[in-house]
């Protein structure tokens, strides 16, 4: 290990700057030892624009060709781009696997658009939703299903109609397409946006909201339940009386298991018949898991 | 006692479903106080078959993998009509004005299956279109459908939204070695008065289980 060379000598300045994913097998002593940063995209509609809106100059704003579709266009961008990165915080409803879109993504799409802007009159809408949900953000997409829903947000905002000023990201018209203006503008009306953003701002249902809060509140008592020490003191039953008597009452009842080969003489393999193979497929599906609970309460 | 069989001991104080139990088991988020319930509904129904002869209706959540009884039911209609069954694809008929125990009879062709819930949108058993959930109702029970076996069948492009049928809530699955995904089932088409868009981003799908 690097460290375990370190000299005295060594310029005291060093530093050593590692990334990491999150994983459970990073090292304890070395994260234990050292100051730790982590980055995560800013939650809430609101402050992922700011972000992003931190970093636009104007110099780049009227650099492109089409000064007025491409702030128009950005703005599109940067809000897909605060969707897709928020709507995580759903859970599955949001996406069935919590991808880590990155600015990265963000910053390869505007300059693409910025690109497409400066070659071509006539907007090319079709080409820049494929590249930007199926190509760029897409490309960590891994869940097919999930693609289908890049497809459709961004096809909710990367269209024509955008240009307009009376266009609207959502519903309720808490999200609206400005007059395009400078980078200031766009900051003023970020900030007066909403801290909070409904779920119907992403096209979801209010209960969305609900489910998230529930589903934190189980985490975080589950973590808590984990912390529970396993050795009780003092008074009311002891930790091995409550699993005994635990594992005796699912015993009780857990059901006994199936007799294939009775089951199988009733419904034998039949041409004409495939539900009767479907029948005995599932008998030793679930005989296998109550062989098994049967085995491991007795021994409990 | 060995190290596996004190985890199992942990899980069950804790009111888990011990994790060997879970992998060897069906998929399931339930934990052990509902997931035993489970497991009795789900034996009552195999059994009711072997006592009874297979159910004029089926409860598709008792099934450990739904696939193979979908397979089942292509099947059975493609040897009965002397088809390849890769020109076989479902069509739903939806049965919303009455409950799966009223059915008395198997239908001619296909299975009548009942058991399923959504999330992110309810079926409207008045209008017979797809609509928005009640407010705090987070799921609502899927009417009772007939998967009915059709020959080159062309799926409707409009007036339809596709929706997807998973397992259990957690919507991600991996791919196993026959195919199937561990969690996705298949897709299920839904008369809608709206555009398929606004429901698949409503993040509009249909579960075999609930958490509890």
């Amino acid at each position: 290990m690097l460290c375990e060379n370190l000299m005295e000598t060594d310029n005291p300045e060093f530093r050593l700057w590692m990334t990491s994913m999150p994983t459970p097998k990073f090292p304890v002593s070395v994260l234990q030892n050292s100051v730790k940063m982590t980055m995560e995209p800013p939650a809430g509609l609101r402050s992922n624009l700011l972000s992003t809106y931190a970093n636009v100059e104007d110099s780049d704003l009227n650099s492109c060709k089409q000064p007025a579709a491409y702030k128009k266009l950005l703005f599109a961008l940067a809000f897909f781009h605060a969707i897709v990165q928020d709507r995580r915080k759903f859970g599955a409803i949001g996406w069935n696997i919590p991808y880590a879109f990155t600015l990265e993504d963000l910053n390869c799409s505007i300059k693409q658009l910025k690109l497409f802007l400066n070659d071509f009159d006539e907007i090319p809408f079709k080409v820049l939703r494929f590249i930007i949900s199926d190509i760029n953000y897409g490309g960590r997409i891994t869940d097919y299903i999930d693609g289908i829903l890049a497809s459709c947000i961004i096809s909710r905002y990367m269209v024509p109609e955008v240009i307009n000023d009376d266009f609207y990201f959502s519903d309720t018209k808490t999200y609206r397409s400005i007059p395009a203006g400078s980078a200031a503008d766009y900051l003023d009306m970020i900030k007066a946006l909403p801290l909070n953003p409904s779920p119907e701002a992403f096209g979801l249902h209010e209960n969305a909201e609900i489910t998230t809060n529930q589903k934190l509140t189980r985490v975080m008592l589950e973590t808590i339940l984990s912390l529970q020490p396993r050795t009780s003191g003092g008074g009311g039953k002891t930790r091995d009386q409550l699993i005994a008597e635990i594992s005796q009452n699912i015993e009780e009842q857990t059901p006994p298991p199936f007799n294939i080969e009775a089951a199988q003489k009733k419904y034998p393999t039949d041409y004409n018949e495939s539900m009767n193979t479907v029948l005995t497929q599932e008998l030793i599906r679930y005989n296998a898991l109550l062989y098994l609970m049967k085995d491991n309460l007795v021994n409990v | 006692m060995s190290e596996d069989l004190d985890k199992v001991a942990t899980s069950l104080h804790n009111n888990q479903v011990p994790i060997t139990w879970a992998t060897t088991g069906f998929l399931s988020l339930k934990p052990l106080a509902s997931w035993i319930l489970d497991l009795n509904d789900r034996v009552n129904f195999l059994t009711g078959w072997i006592d009874k002869g297979a159910p004029p209706t089926f409860w598709i959540s008792g099934f450990f993998f739904p696939q193979a009884f979908f397979t089942g039911t292509l099947q059975n209609y493609a040897r009965k009509c002397q088809i390849a069954i890769d020109e076989l694809t479902f069509e739903f008929k939806i049965y919303d004005e009455i409950e799966h125990h009223e059915v008395t009879e198997k239908p001619e062709d296909g299975s009548f299956c009942y058991g399923m819930f959504f999330e992110g949108a309810r079926w409207n058993s008045v209008t017979h279109c797809l609509d928005e959930s009640q407010p705090k109702q987070l799921y609502s029970s899927g009417p009772m459908l007939l998967f009915l076996p059709r020959r080159n069948r062309i799926a409707p492009t409009t007036g339809i939204y596709n929706c997807p049928m998973y397992k259990v809530l957690t919507r991600a699955g991996t791919l196993s070695t026959t195919g199937h995904s561990t969690n996705f089932c298949l897709w299920l088409e839904f008369p809608s008065r709206d555009t398929p868009e606004k429901w698949i981003r409503a993040g509009v799908a249909i579960f075999l289980a609930l958490l509890y």
